[in-house]
């Protein structure tokens, strides 16, 4: 790793990162404020929609009942499209930097150039990653924090139950992050890199969906990420799902080898 | 040992070669003009020996590494000037020289100051706010800026006014009568013939010649005008080595060889008037450019 190239990566996008923050923040706040204001008959009501039961489902790994606790209702809080919009805008825009859009803007033959092996690079744009998912991941869990000191709910959460669930997005974010960081070592514009990887998460929630609806979708759930990410068994069980941080951190790792080992063979392009 | 070693190296896109064996040797000490026209391969030479591209056949040492394997600690000793040099648009000049240097784990602010005020750039400014020139003397700054063994320029005096170019030109015989090696590509002869010691014409992938400019400028052409006294040129035979036409008493044309006998021809002859124009590099240039024969009956 190169600290000058790391303050660099981080300095270079700490702006965007520090508003996404504030963003998951504020939305796990809202949120919270918003179910305080429902009374559990409330929930009865538009928890028996049948079309927001498949959806909930689809997102959370299992039915929302009448009786959930107020625990396992923020399990929302953790899988809320919007939570995943402001992390994953931000982890892909970082995990396609390097290559894709030195190469693209031209700035890869001053970067590349410089007495550093691609290993050290790569290496680098990792450690970034890994922060900026660390910070989401935690800004997801103290977000709750946050709102259970100022929109508390009608019972205490249970935070061992959240950070387990907080884990488990780390986990995904961390996979997100890494498979694109991969996709980018084989592309030389950054549009493409993330438009690959925008496909596999929209297929990803597409296939959780559709296996709601259809047994042979189901079967496919397994090669999508939120697959791995059921924060609704883990609250209510509250098991560490080693299962699927298994799965998750291994994809990464086997992403991380083939984008290293993609990374210092490829050709670097001039620019276009 | 040379600097720059290149042996049959190769290079193709998508199964297209773009390079065919090239034999390249840069010796210490030498500015060394890589000369071509646009899409001869000079940049694809450039780029493998910076380790950016891989070779696809023949060998390639710089500084004693091999650029693709162990190019980090080659380009410890490298500057690089690419041919379009982008920046990060958002900082300023200084904070990407600072950068650059912190990546090198290197203290050139000394000589990053010494060269912006030669270069005339404030480094102040944010560089989305430069001009191309601008931008390009910011480029020449980085790649000289930790005083690096081998300078490896493409194309270093576009978008520089003619001060800055011959501020640059100063900068590189300096860094060159210090034991440095300058390796520059161009397609400008002028420059190279004003510059270098040593060149090397690429032509479509091959390396056509290598030689220096001494011994360029010794096969060049040289253009002869002479006027004989009235009636006298019918008698004399012409030398050998001259090409051109003669109008009556007024000769005009070139001539290939050792001046001294053209000379000691002309002493024999009732002349008038002598004109000799130097050697001219670039009708040389031209044919080696030209047609794949041109460069050896030139």
């Amino acid at each position: 790793m190169n600290r000058a190239l790391l303050r660099r990566l981080i300095g270079d996008s700490f702006g965007l990162l520090a508003l996404l923050t504030g963003a998951t923040l504020a939305t796990e706040l809202a949120f919270m404020a918003v179910l305080r204001e429902f009374s559990q008959q409330d929930h009865v009501v538009w928890m028996r929609v049948e079309f927001v039961q498949r959806m909930l489902r689809a997102l959370l790994g299992a039915e929302l009942t009448p009786d959930t606790s107020a625990t396992g209702l923020m399990a929302l809080g953790f899988t809320h499209p919007l939570i995943y919009a402001f992390s994953w805008s931000y982890l892909l825009t970082a995990a396609t930097r390097i290559p894709a859009a030195e190469i693209e803007r031209g700035t890869a033959d001053l970067l590349l150039t410089l007495p550093v092996t691609r290993t050290t690079v790569y290496a680098s744009a990792t450690v970034h990653l890994l922060a900026a998912c660390l910070v989401f991941a935690a800004a997801a869990l103290g977000g709750v924090w946050l709102a259970e000191h100022i929109v508390p709910l009608w019972e205490p959460l249970e935070f061992g139950r959240l950070t387990i669930v907080a884990v488990n997005l780390l986990a995904v974010h961390v996979c997100v992050s890494i498979t694109a960081l991969m996709v980018s070592t084989w592309c030389v514009r950054r549009g493409a890199a993330v438009a690959i990887m925008l496909a596999w998460v929209f297929a990803s929630l597409l296939l959780e969906l559709l296996g709601q609806l259809s047994t042979t979708a189901a079967t496919f759930g397994a090669l999508g990420i939120l697959h791995y990410h059921r924060p609704l068994i883990t609250i209510r069980s509250g098991d560490w799902p080693l299962g699927h941080l298994v799965v998750l951190f291994l994809a990464a790792i086997a992403g991380w080898t083939i984008g290293a080992a993609r990374f210092k063979r490829r050709d670097i392009p001039a620019a276009g | 040992m040379n600097i720059v070693e290149t042996h049959e190296l190769a290079k193709s896109f998508a199964a297209q070669p773009v390079l065919h064996g090239i034999d390249l040797r840069v010796a210490p000490g030498t500015l060394y003009g890589f000369l071509g026209p646009n899409g001869a391969g000079k940049t694809t030479t450039l780029r493998i020996l910076l380790g950016l591209l891989d070779r696809s056949g023949g060998t390639a040492r710089v500084l004693g590494c091999d650029p693709w394997r162990q190019g980090a600690r080659a380009r410890t000793n490298i500057g690089y000037l690419p041919g379009d040099v982008r920046w990060y648009p958002r900082l300023t000049g200084r904070a990407t020289l600072d950068f650059l240097a912190g990546v090198r784990q290197r203290d050139c602010r000394r000589t990053i100051h010494r060269l912006a005020r030669r270069l005339e750039l404030d480094l102040n400014l944010p560089v989305r706010t430069y001009s191309r020139g601008m931008k390009q003397k910011l480029g020449i700054i980085q790649a000289l800026m930790h005083e690096p063994a081998l300078l490896i320029l493409d194309e270093p005096a576009t978008s520089l006014d003619p001060l800055m170019q011959d501020v640059l030109h100063d900068e590189l015989r300096q860094a060159v009568a210090i034991g440095r090696t300058v390796l520059f590509s161009s397609h400008t002869l002028s420059e190279v013939q004003q510059l270098c010691d040593h060149v090397g014409i690429l032509r479509a992938g091959r390396l056509i010649e290598q030689t220096t400019i001494d011994a360029l400028r010794n096969r060049a052409l040289r253009r002869v005008e002479i006027t004989f006294a009235a009636g006298a040129a019918g008698m004399a035979s012409a030398p050998r080595g001259w090409h051109g036409e003669k109008r009556g008493d007024h000769w005009v044309g070139s001539f290939s060889g050792p001046m001294s006998e053209l000379l000691a021809w002309l002493a024999k002859q009732p002349v008038l008037d002598l004109v000799v124009t130097p050697p001219d590099l670039e009708d040389l240039f031209r044919a080696y450019y030209a047609t794949p024969d041109a460069g050896a009956s030139a």
